[in-house]
């Protein structure tokens, strides 16, 4: 009897073994994704770190219950985008509260050569957070380790021709607000 | 702004890397959760599990009905050592009625056997001669108690009815006074003027 429950046993702790080497491959090949994902809606590297840290925390509190494997990266991707918009939400009501109870004024950034690449990445940014958050999460992992259209409708469980024609909205508008930059000579 | 041009700069603005810490800070963090209880098992081995005490719960279930359920009262063994079940086929020429002369087609004297639906039946007339006397169980499970506290003097037997004994002379009934019942016959129907 108790080599029946040592085997039973010693079966459970390989499986768990094993749950736990496939999870850290998984870990291996989607933590630059995640971060990106959280870095795209957070812009700080700190924050975005923190956020993918609690997306592969609670995956791996349900990877048990995730039956298709090669759904993780989709999993992932969505949790990790909502916890990023809740902390950039958070984020800003903090930072609202602040301002409003101190007073502070932010100081100009200094004139330093970095300052105009710092100009255009505040402009860049100001035109991806004013994209509705469908089009955002569309033309964010378009953009970010080169994700096809099928690749983007996989992970976000859509069909290809609403990625498509989101994708378009997108940079359709990206452009608009980012064409001044062209004109300038800023890009 | 052309297509090559804002690939460029959403490539500046997303191409970010994680810190190199980043990654043992993640496989730090995973290791700190709390674990699974390792009896439980991933959802596979719970499904497994559950299946198993399922069937564990069934068995333990039809063991105790088994004992614990009153069992009918045990038979007296049928003619022959054999139950009613369990009778031998009665042959068709010894319960076959002795056929009148002239009977027509399943007379002797056409040579005709019985019909296959009649030899048959004959079986079951004989199992119903055995037919098992169906007691209610609380009732049997109260008989067999009876009778093993008075086969091991429990219980004195004095007070029983002797059933053998006959009775004494029964008590006149009362008369019924029933009164007799008066019908009288229905009036007429008065017809109303310009009815009939």
């Amino acid at each position: 009897m108790h080599e029946r429950v040592d085997s039973i046993r010693g079966g459970i702790m390989t499986a768990d073994l094993q749950l736990e080497r496939e999870f850290d491959a998984l870990l291996v090949e989607s933590s630059r994704l995640a971060f990106r994902v959280a870095f795209s809606v957070l812009r700080q590297r700190e924050d975005a770190e923190d956020t993918a840290q609690e997306a592969f925390a609670k995956a791996h509190r349900a990877f048990h219950q995730l039956r298709d494997r090669g759904r993780f990266r989709a999993w992932l991707v969505r949790m990790t985008f909502r916890l990023a918009l809740d902390r950039q939400r958070a984020n800003r009501r903090r930072t609202a509260r602040v301002l409003s109870t101190d007073h502070l004024e932010l100081a100009p950034a200094p004139a330093t050569p970095s300052h105009e690449d710092t100009e255009r990445a505040t402009h860049v940014w100001n035109a991806i957070d004013a994209l509705s958050e469908k089009l955002r999460i569309v033309v964010v992992l378009a953009s970010i380790e080169g994700h096809s259209v099928q690749e983007v409708a996989s992970l976000l469980g859509l069909p290809a021709g609403t990625v498509k024609s989101r994708l378009f909205l997108a940079r359709q508008e990206l452009k608009e607000r980012l064409a001044w930059m062209a004109d300038t000579g800023h890009p | 702004m052309t297509d090559a041009e804002l690939d460029r700069t959403l490539d500046a603005a997303l191409g970010v890397d994680p810190s190199p810490e980043f990654l043992a800070r993640v496989r730090n963090r995973v290791a700190t959760e709390p674990t699974r209880t390792p009896w439980l098992g991933t959802w596979r081995h719970v499904d497994a599990w559950g299946m198993a005490g399922l069937g564990a719960a069934a068995g333990t279930a039809l063991v105790v009905a088994t004992l614990v359920w009153p069992r009918p009262p045990d038979l007296p063994p049928a003619v022959g050592g054999q139950s009613a079940g369990t009778a031998p086929p009665v042959p068709v020429e010894a319960v076959t009625p002795p056929a009148k002369p002239g009977q027509g087609l399943n007379s002797p004297e056409q040579g005709m056997r019985p019909r296959p639906a009649v030899a048959a039946a004959r079986p079951s007339a004989q199992a119903a001669v055995n037919a098992e006397v169906v007691v209610a169980p609380a009732e049997a499970a109260a008989l067999r108690t009876l009778f093993a506290n008075v086969s091991q003097g429990h219980v004195a037997p004095s007070w029983l009815p002797d059933l053998a004994a006959p009775s004494g002379p029964l008590e006149p009934i009362d008369a019924i006074d029933v009164a007799p019942i008066a019908v009288n016959p229905l009036r007429p129907i008065e017809a109303e003027a310009g009815v009939l």
